[in-house]
């Protein structure tokens, strides 16, 4: 007993001499009003653009963020409880940059904004803590994007290939499987060696719940961090969320680790900081968005990058997602970030309600970064699918009004009906490389011609299982030695016929 | 039309003054408060009063402070916190308002501009507890 109490007071005299019985000198001001999570204060000369603030409120201490610094007052967004801050209440600066927890400990939890876990499954020990803004890496770090993400959607990586590093927005209307992508690809990450960051912006909390019961499902949570700022969230939480889920997405950056940030929606996020803009009197411009609404998405998706292997080779891949309204690309928010990003994925109604999901628009959508994110047998098999699949649209429409059409007009439009059918994908079931690449070899070695469309999807099916018990060396093959040859040709060939053999409708 | 705020109009009426001579001062102040009727802005008066104080003591180089101590402090003792004041305000003179509060324990608390030096006794003990907390 004697000695635990020599420890304790031994431990205890150790922490107070430690203790530095200094003057604490602070910068104060005063709320001067306070409306919608926006606050001006008074005072604060001292204060820096982004800093946290301490409001004083008579429950508790709520904290905000610095935005507006002007030469008498500054306006704030206040990240809590807003209703708790009174005019006349203190505010005090504490000289240190909104950031927020960053670390492994936050892989497979949901946290807000803020980085506070919100899934119940308790406080979360940080590695770090990394600033939520954040100058984006240079050129001399930067090095061109060449490896493959992977989304198991054989449409995307077909099509419109996304490379580790690439920002690649995902545009279209409301309900028409924008999520579903973002989703799927960070699915098929599992064994990818990737982190994935789901950031959701005003999003409804029970999208969110399935979303994250559909990860757990498929074991990608292991991997993954929600970070949400729902819809019943204030403006400021999901003004700061896409940047605070970069900043979470920087640390593994920093380590030298590949991650996926999806951001699920950049419109809402917009709209939010007209919110907060309009609040804090900044002057409206286009649609009443702030002039610096550009820089509100360049400055986040320009984080995303492919550092050089002497900045540790890490990278961000981000899948910012645009809503649109009526199919309007061309509206303000849409433009900056189709301009921003390195390719888009543009979904369209029509073919949605066709049934071809998903709703690729094969000549809207297009990936900067092209076959150079590809692996070589898919560049070999894939490479001309995309301008096949808009030439067929293009066909289709034509032959709609003429019945006499050459043989190789024919041809094409068979063809495209085939690829088109390919191309449908149920939800939450991607598809992996090598079996992608399968599939399109048949197709474009003109091996499933005569296949009905009504059974493709059966055949597909089959294809896979087939070759996942008679191929499975050959597909390994494919996917990981990265080489392209005649063998490897001849072999795909010689297991697609097999396959052909034992189905009777092709007899 | 763009509004005009306290600040400013104390700034106006204080440079028309100093660049005037004294028997000009009712003129311009006639003058000054039929601007700020004309721009309906007559209930603003108490927010101008305050700055032109705040206008003023840039000018002369003065500091506003405000004191609490547990206990009346000794010449010597305020001496030593005016000289402090003045090196981090960059002011010449400090002008203090003192009063007493029991709950510091010791020490003091000085507040000048928007800076609070907290070398309270109670002020102490609060970060050492959250020092030994964390």
């Amino acid at each position: 007993m004697s000695e635990t109490k020599d420890y304790i007071v031994e431990q205890i005299r150790e922490r107070i001499s430690r203790f530095q019985n200094l003057a604490e000198t602070k910068s104060v001001g005063r709320v001067l009003k306070v409306s919608d999570g926006i606050a001006l204060v008074s005072g604060l000369s001292q204060a820096m653009m982004s800093e946290i603030l301490e409001f004083k409120a008579a429950s508790g201490s709520v904290m905000g963020v610095a935005l507006n610094l002007e030469e008498n007052q500054i306006g704030a967004i206040i990240l809590g409880d807003y209703t708790a801050v009174k005019e006349g209440d203190e505010v005090v600066a504490t000289q240190r940059i909104l950031e927020v927890p960053v670390g492994e400990a936050m892989v497979g939890r949901v946290v807000n904004a803020l980085g506070e876990p919100v899934d119940g499954k308790g406080q979360i020990k940080a590695a770090a803590f990394y600033p939520v803004e954040k100058i984006a890496p240079g050129v001399i770090t930067r090095q061109s994007v060449t490896q493959p993400v992977q989304t198991g959607i054989k449409a995307i990586d077909a099509m419109i290939p996304i490379g580790r590093g690439q920002r690649e927005l995902i545009i279209g209307d409301r309900q028409i499987g924008k999520t579903a992508i973002a989703i799927d690809a960070i699915i098929n990450q599992k064994g990818q060696n990737m982190k994935c960051i789901y950031v959701a912006i005003g999003q409804k909390e029970s999208k969110v719940a399935n979303i994250v019961a559909r990860l757990e499902e498929a074991g990608a949570m292991e991997y993954t961090t929600i970070v949400l700022a729902g819809a019943s969230h204030p403006a400021a939480l999901l003004y700061i969320a896409p940047y605070a889920g970069c900043a979470m997405a920087e640390y593994f950056l920093d380590k030298g680790e590949d991650v996926l940030v999806v951001y699920d929606d950049l419109s809402k996020h917009a709209n939010s900081y007209r919110e907060i803009s309009l609040l804090l009197r900044r002057p409206p411009g286009r649609e009443a968005y702030p002039g610096d609404v550009f820089y509100l998405h360049s400055r986040l998706l320009e984080r995303a990058c492919k550092l050089n292997a002497e900045h540790g080779g890490g990278s961000i891949t981000a899948l910012p997602i645009i809503e649109t309204q009526s199919g309007d690309v061309s509206a303000y928010i849409p433009t900056n970030v189709i301009s921003i990003t390195d390719g888009q994925i543009y979904l369209e109604p029509d073919a949605f309600y066709q049934g071809n999901r998903p709703a690729v628009n094969a000549g809207l959508s297009v990936s900067r970064v092209g076959s150079a994110a590809q692996i070589k047998a898919m560049k070999k098999v894939a490479g001309k699918l995309r301008i096949d699949a808009a030439q067929f649209r293009e066909l289709a429409a034509f032959a709609q009004f003429g019945s006499d059409l050459d043989d190789e007009t024919k041809k094409k439009l068979e063809r495209g009906r085939l690829l088109t059918e390919i191309f449908k994908q149920d939800q939450y079931n991607p598809i992996s490389v090598a079996k992608q690449v399968l599939i399109f070899f048949a197709l474009t070695n003109g091996l499933i011609d005569n296949l009905p469309l009504d059974k493709v999807k059966e055949f597909e099916a089959g294809l896979y299982e087939y070759a996942d018990i008679s191929g499975a060396k050959l597909l390994d093959k494919v996917a990981t030695s990265g080489e392209w040859n005649e063998e490897i040709e001849k072999e795909l060939r010689a297991l697609v016929s097999d396959y052909k053999k034992t189905l009777q409708y092709l007899q | 039309m763009t509004k005009t705020s306290a600040q400013q109009y104390a700034q106006a009426v204080l440079d028309e003054c100093l660049d005037s001579l004294p028997k000009d001062y009712p003129k311009i102040l006639d003058s000054f408060c039929a601007v700020l009727e004309k721009n309906g802005d007559l209930s603003k008066w108490h927010e101008i009063e305050k700055a032109l104080l705040v206008l003023d003591d840039e000018r002369n180089s003065v500091s506003r402070a405000e004191l609490w101590s547990s206990r009346p402090l000794s010449d010597n003792e305020l001496e030593g916190l005016t000289a402090q004041v003045m090196a981090d305000s960059g002011r010449q003179q400090v002008v203090w308002k003192q009063r007493i509060d029991k709950k510091l324990l010791g020490g003091v608390i000085v507040k000048y501009g928007d800076r609070v030096l907290d070398m309270s006794y109670d002020g102490n003990l609060r970060r050492l507890k959250t020092f030994l907390s964390n």
